[in-house]
């Protein structure tokens, strides 16, 4: 049981660094204290993770299955990964982290499945571009049909929140049907844990994450997530939610990262290409590179030196 | 969960009462002024300046009780504050009415009978702006934002006036042969007069602020 630790330590890190664009901007306006919003989230990522979780597992034992050893190296990797990326500044998915140090692991033991893992990179092209359109379509109707909101300012301020309250829950919800696969569900495949198990395991360390170490991952992601102002950030998480329940349906595990990315994009193009950063976008691009590469081959040198000492 | 739905109601009855309580005090104040130099009648003045007194009190009381509906989670933050801003700038209007007619009544200031006209030009502008600021509150707690920059610009126009007012008077005053303690003594009336106008132009720009913001 010492190997899901590394499981473990994978859905901290996840809820810690998720938990910014879960609910970052709703803190940062001050519509809902952090503990709060924090015990709320947590729940409904768990909810998430029961209800409809455990389809997500299917995807990652399709690529290959894993012994015992390879599962827990495979999550260390992934972790690792994620750290370094963090420490670097550097915009990280856990689901590419988790997925790349599958194929570095699965290319040593020769059991990598391609099909079903063109299905998982064709989704990493596809996230982004979905969360785009998802927040694109709506800001640009709020822009053109303004009425759709009340005129009043206070009781327009009062919709948002109540929009961003309900937006909050649905996109923990969704995180939790989505991306509990990228937690435990190595351990699935390799035959540790049965499906509801690791979604239970899988949320409640997430759902550790988000208690325990979210606040300055607010303090610093969050907020630029509220610059944005509250109405497009309400769209962005929305975007980011509808987005990451598609997949959860599917059975494909996506990246919340680049769902936001893609949002927040989408929002930018309706305020006028000139407003995004083109430095960002490479930024972010290079993110999105580096994270497998690198994830898939710490995964490989791990199990590489496993062997040998083995 | 959504007893903030309450509050946030609230809140738009509080901003319209704190401004109707800075409306009753630069009312009163141009009241009690007319009533010191128009009709001589100093008791009538002194009245109307403990009025404007109350007035202040009470919308100094309402701003609290907006203070605390924020504090207590009404709207959201960039929203909060604006409208104090907002409400704290409205606030200063009622402050320099009372701070003027305690200028008048408690220092006698004998204002030059040639320059009373000036006087009653510059309480003319001050009402007609404070039209301005009524209607510039109002269109945005309605969220008619292009009406509420219209009103900031006329506030700014009038203030302009007073402005113009303000150096003729001053101009004229020194221009006086009387003595230099009281030509002293009426310009610094001249200056808390028209420091209402001052900080309505203040209230204006966060008016055109906020106005502008939400428009987009």
């Amino acid at each position: 049981m010492w190997t899901l630790l590394a499981g473990i330590f994978m859905g901290w890190s996840l809820g810690a660094n998720d938990a910014a664009n879960l609910f970052g901007p709703i803190v940062g306006c001050a519509a809902m204290r952090f503990w709060t919003a924090a015990i709320l989230a947590s729940g409904f990522v768990l909810v998430g993770a029961l209800a409809v979780g455990t389809r997500g597992f299917a995807a990652y034992s399709s690529i290959g299955t894993q012994t015992l050893l390879s599962a827990f190296l495979v999550a260390v990797a992934a972790g690792l990964t994620v750290t370094l990326m963090t420490l670097l500044g550097l915009p990280v998915s856990s689901t590419q982290a988790v997925v790349g140090a599958l194929i570095g692991a699965g290319f040593l033991s020769g059991g990598v499945a391609f099909g079903p893992l063109v299905k998982i990179l064709l989704s990493w092209i596809l996230t982004p571009l979905g969360g785009l359109i998802a927040a694109y379509i709506p800001y640009k109707l709020l822009v053109r049909f303004p009425g759709a909101l009340p005129s009043r300012w206070v009781r327009r301020v009062a919709v948002i929140r109540v929009g961003l309250i309900l937006a909050t829950c649905y996109s923990a919800f969704a995180l939790g049907a989505n991306n509990v696969a990228n937690v435990t569900g190595v351990y699935v495949s390799s035959g540790l844990l049965s499906p509801s198990v690791a979604a239970l395991i899988g949320a409640l360390a997430i759902g550790l994450g988000i208690l325990t170490f979210s606040r300055r991952v607010i303090d610093t992601v969050g907020n630029r997530i509220v610059a944005l102002d509250p109405v497009t950030a309400l769209l962005v998480i929305l975007a980011e939610a509808v987005t990451l329940n598609v997949y959860a349906m599917i059975g494909v595990p996506v990246s919340a990262s680049q769902a936001v990315v893609g949002a927040v994009l989408g929002v930018g193009l309706v305020k006028g290409v000139r407003t995004i950063d083109g430095r960002v976008v490479l930024r972010v691009a290079f993110g999105w590179v580096g994270t497998p590469t690198i994830a898939g081959l710490l995964s490989a040198g791990l199990v590489g030196v496993a062997r040998l000492v083995s | 969960m959504f007893r903030f739905w309450k509050r946030t109601e609230e809140v738009q009855e509080l901003v319209l009462r704190h401004l109707g309580h800075v409306r009753n005090a630069v009312e009163l104040f141009v009241q009690a002024t007319r009533a010191y130099f128009e009709e001589g009648d100093r008791e009538k003045a002194a009245r109307l300046t403990v009025e404007t007194h109350k007035s202040e009190s009470l919308a100094d009381d309402v701003r609290r009780e907006v203070e605390r509906a924020m504090v207590q989670g009404a709207l959201l933050s960039p929203s909060r504050r604006q409208l104090l801003l907002i409400v704290d700038r409205m606030d200063t209007l009622a402050n320099a009415a009372q701070a003027t007619l305690h200028y008048l009544l408690n220092q006698s200031v004998d204002v030059p009978s040639a320059m009373r006209s000036s006087v009653q030009e510059i309480l003319a502008e001050t009402e007609a702006l404070f039209q301005d600021v009524d209607c510039g509150i109002r269109s945005l707690l309605a969220g008619h934002f292009s009406e509420a920059l219209a009103c900031a610009e006329r506030i700014d126009d009038h203030e302009s006036a007073v402005d113009r007012l303000h150096a003729r008077a001053t101009r004229e005053l020194f221009a006086l042969d009387i003595e230099l303690a009281r030509k002293l003594h009426v310009r610094g009336y001249f200056e808390a007069l028209v420091d209402i106008s001052d900080r309505a132009e203040d209230l204006a720009d966060q008016m055109a602020l906020v106005a502008a913001e939400r428009a987009v």
